[in-house]
């Protein structure tokens, strides 16, 4: 109760859209006491605000250490204090309980850097959040938030001159993806009464009444602020034609912080806009931002990953099949190509955060990639083809006989986790999944015209040239139902000419080698073009070339001089 | 209007909800004088989506006929993902779907799915919902499901252009599908229009009237024939894993 009462007491009234006024939350000390109560849960009771002596040494000079890189701007020191530092540490003392808080921190490097203490939060509410199995509390969710707000004020309210930090590229973007998640997971939260407790509930609908945290209009505002201050999307424009993006950029801009952030608050908005349905405004947040491999998204996996997982699925949802399936492969082959790389690395570091997105999105991507694929074969890649069946030959097979269940499991299986930005439950059902049922239906009610066509392909596959009169005898197709079936062959082509592409250029006919089967109609005879690829043989020598090089580099390194001292040995 | 709008829809501004008293006219302005800003549409719906107490019905139903008259595009697609699932479905907690609203979706269906045969008929009041038969052919589930005809007709009617925005995207699609089609067939899908309309399609779209009755379209057989694709090895592509044997 306290708790509520405190930040009711801290909720200033402002204009929705306005979020930059709000003060720091530090130094109320009626809140930071529930703030103490807080983390007496998570294993810290009667903290004292003094450096604990039970706290190892090694967690004292690591933090200390940081913040004087922090200070120092030494990106290289920073990066591995992040990357792996943070980790390492947290799996030797902090496996059980939840790293100190900023109190605890606070006594130990001082309080004069006000910007370190939030720094360590976001990463101590990232572990909070990771953490708590049925994910965090209320007060956490609160506090996160207020942090984040903290955070971006002090980046975004810098009036004259930029703020002097530097970080890593990985930890801007695990920040701006981080914000963009735990939005997501409040969305979800309130629309689920299953995941409260009682005490949080009164709490919440006063929450929901300010509309004080996670709300979307000041979630939008961050974003959209830091995409602004950063001059990103002028930037963006001038590096594509090829001029110097300082020339476009002021003082703000140059800086790599604000640059990076902005760039990659351009992924996160993608990423809001694909959770609110609106795919839209998602392609076109990031029109400026080309997929290649000179783009700063490429320094780090999970936002390469992230990256074109909206974007295909943005794709797919807008009838590109063709597009989508081409993103998804791109993907899917740079997860393939890292995968060992990943794996040493996730491993080294004990880390077990930062695998699982890829991961997790190499599964849904294999699922949005079969569905695409379905309704619009094509020619991929070989490695990514023979994975694609291994996971989901059955479910293909299913979908190309118009099992719409099927669809449904796999858009399910392989689409993000949608939200409503304006859904409390306070009792009552769970509607957390309505807006991921939605667009599932949304989706298939378009593929439903869609479905004929995997049917109509395997017929087509059969022969070169076609009576549509036959064809239609195959199908039972009545006479009077004769030119609803024309619609389908028409539907086919509108799907496969890709008609509907946003651009609006003509698909070239000669260049699109990838389509496996076409037809035209001339009178009422349908022609139908197949393209045959013959086996592939330089690939699967190459990898087996390859594959032959590192047995051998391993027989090697076997210790083969030991056997014949042992059989010295034995002789003795 | 449109330029007024433009500016107000700005950056993070575009979320402004005060904008959607504008945008409401603007939508009407769309229907009564056959114009269409994609962009408004678009974000009409978002705001109703961030504004639920704000919601409007009418408009949305406008916008989804515009989206429609949008085809071969997805604009119909785009806006239906923004509508919340208790706007379109009757069955729904608290939802607020109207049997209007439920034509204007079962008409998209209809349309997307290029269904114009029953997109004719049900314009011209001559559409009865098709048996049950357990044959393979079935047209889209939505189709079977039109129950008020008259209402949708009445609906679409206020749109002006509607009808030939269809027969628009009804010659895309014939543009991409035939070579040369029967010229009664054409009429069929273009909702039975007269021989001058035919020809004037005919030029509209560099088709050319043959004298055995049929109209040729363009010339797909250069462009769609069967290929056989061969692997051609080039040296650069393995000069690396050669030099690494050797």
């Amino acid at each position: 109760m306290e708790f509520t009462k405190a930040k009711s007491a801290k909720v200033i009234p402002r204009e929705s859209t306005d979020v930059y006024d709000d003060d720091a939350h530090t130094g109320d000390p009626e809140r930071d006491l529930a703030y103490e109560r807080e983390q007496a849960q998570g294993g810290y009771a009667s903290q004292p605000t003094s450096a604990d002596p039970r706290l190892p040494d090694d967690v004292i000079e690591y933090l200390r250490y940081f913040k004087r890189m922090v200070e120092e701007q030494n990106v290289a020191e920073i990066h591995s204090l992040y990357e792996h530092g943070f980790p390492e540490l947290t799996d030797r003392f902090f496996r059980e309980k939840l790293w100190p808080n900023d109190k605890v921190v606070e006594g130990i490097v001082g309080n004069q850097n006000r910007l370190f203490l939030i720094l360590y939060k976001e990463v101590y509410f990232r572990h909070v959040y990771m953490k708590m199995q049925r994910g965090p509390s209320l007060g956490h969710r609160y506090d996160s938030y207020m942090n984040y707000q903290d955070l971006f004020f002090e980046i975004l309210n810098a009036k004259e001159e930029p703020l002097e930090l530097q970080l890593p590229n990985i930890w801007l973007w695990d920040t701006i993806d981080e914000f963009v998640y735990q939005f997501q997971s409040f969305c979800l939260y309130k629309a689920n009464p299953g995941k409260r407790s009682s005490d949080e509930l009164e709490d919440l609908v006063q929450i929901e009444q300010n509309q004080n945290i996670w709300n979307i209009y000041p979630v939008l505002n961050i974003l959209y602020s830091l995409i602004e201050k950063s001059q990103i999307n002028d930037q963006l424009i001038a590096i594509n034609t090829g001029r110097n993006p300082d020339d476009v950029a002021d003082d703000f801009g140059r800086h790599a912080l604000y640059f990076k952030l902005g760039y990659f608050s351009l992924i996160g908005l993608l990423r809001t806009h694909v959770l609110l349905g609106d795919y839209y405004q998602a392609l076109k947040t990031v029109e400026n931002l080309e997929l290649d491999p000179k783009g700063l998204y490429n320094t780090v996996p999970s936002c390469l990953v992230t990256l074109h997982y909206f974007v295909g699925f943005s794709h797919m949802m807008m009838r590109n099949y063709g597009e989508a399936t081409k993103i998804f492969v791109n993907c899917l082959m740079y997860i393939q190509r890292t995968k060992n790389v990943q794996q040493q690395h996730h491993q080294a570091k004990k880390n077990p955060w930062q695998y699982d997105v890829i991961g997790k999105s190499n599964d849904q991507l294999y699922h949005l990639l079969a569905i695409c694929l379905t309704i619009q074969p094509q020619r991929i890649d070989e490695a990514v083809l023979s994975q694609l069946q291994e996971k989901t030959g059955d479910r293909m097979t299913r979908m190309a006989k118009g099992d719409m269940d099927e669809f449904k499991l796999a858009f399910q299986q392989g689409c993000p986790k949608f939200l409503s930005p304006t859904t409390a439950v306070f009792e009552g059902g769970n509607l957390s999944k309505e807006p991921l049922l939605r667009q599932c239906n949304a989706f298939l009610e378009g593929i439903e015209s869609q479905v004929a066509i995997p049917i109509l392909r395997g017929y087509l596959k059969l022969y070169t040239t076609l009576p549509m009169k036959k064809l239609a005898s195959f199908m039972d197709v009545t006479d009077e139902e004769y030119d609803t079936f024309v619609g389908k062959l028409l539907s086919f082509k509108h799907i496969v000419s890709e008609l509907g592409k946003e651009s609006g250029d003509e698909v070239n006919a000669e260049d699109d080698t990838t389509a496996d089967l076409d037809f035209y109609i001339d009178k009422d005879m349908i022609c139908i073009a197949d393209t045959k690829v013959a086996r592939r043989v330089g690939e699967y020598f190459i990898k087996h070339i390859q594959k032959l090089q590192e047995v051998n580099r391993n027989l090697k390194r076997l210790p083969i001089g030991p056997v014949q001292q042992r059989s010295q040995q034995a002789n003795r | 209007m449109k330029a007024d709008l433009e500016s107000s829809l700005e950056g993070v501004n575009r979320y402004n909800p005060q904008n959607l008293v504008a945008l409401e006219e603007y939508v009407k302005v769309m229907i009564d004088e056959n114009q269409y800003d994609q962009e408004a549409v678009l974000t009409a719906l978002k705001l109703y989506q961030l504004n639920p107490d704000k919601y409007n019905e009418q408009t949305v139903r406008r916008i989804l006929l515009k989206t429609l008259m949008a085809l071969p595009r997805s604009d119909f697609m785009l806006a239906k993902c923004l509508l919340d699932s208790n706007r379109v479905d009757p069955q729904k907690a608290a939802s607020t779907c109207t049997p209007e609203m439920t034509q204007v979706l079962y008409i998209g269906a209809v349309l997307e799915a290029c269904d114009f045969a029953s997109f004719w008929k049900i314009m011209r009041g001559q559409w009865t919902p098709p048996e049950d038969d357990d044959g393979k052919f079935k047209p889209a589930e939505a189709v079977a499901q039109i129950r008020e005809p008259a209402e949708a007709v009445a609906q679409i009617r206020e749109v002006k252009g509607f009808e030939d925005a269809v027969r628009s995207f009804a010659c895309q699609v014939i543009h991409v599908t035939f070579q040369r089609i029967d010229k009664d067939q054409l009429s069929r899908l273009l909702g039975g229009v007269t021989d001058a309309q035919i020809a004037e399609y005919t030029s509209r779209h560099g088709w050319t009237t043959q004298s055995d009755g049929t109209i040729f379209i363009q010339n797909h057989e250069a462009t769609i024939k069967s290929r056989n694709i061969e692997e051609k090895l080039e040296f650069g592509a393995i000069k690396d894993i050669l030099r690494s044997i050797g």
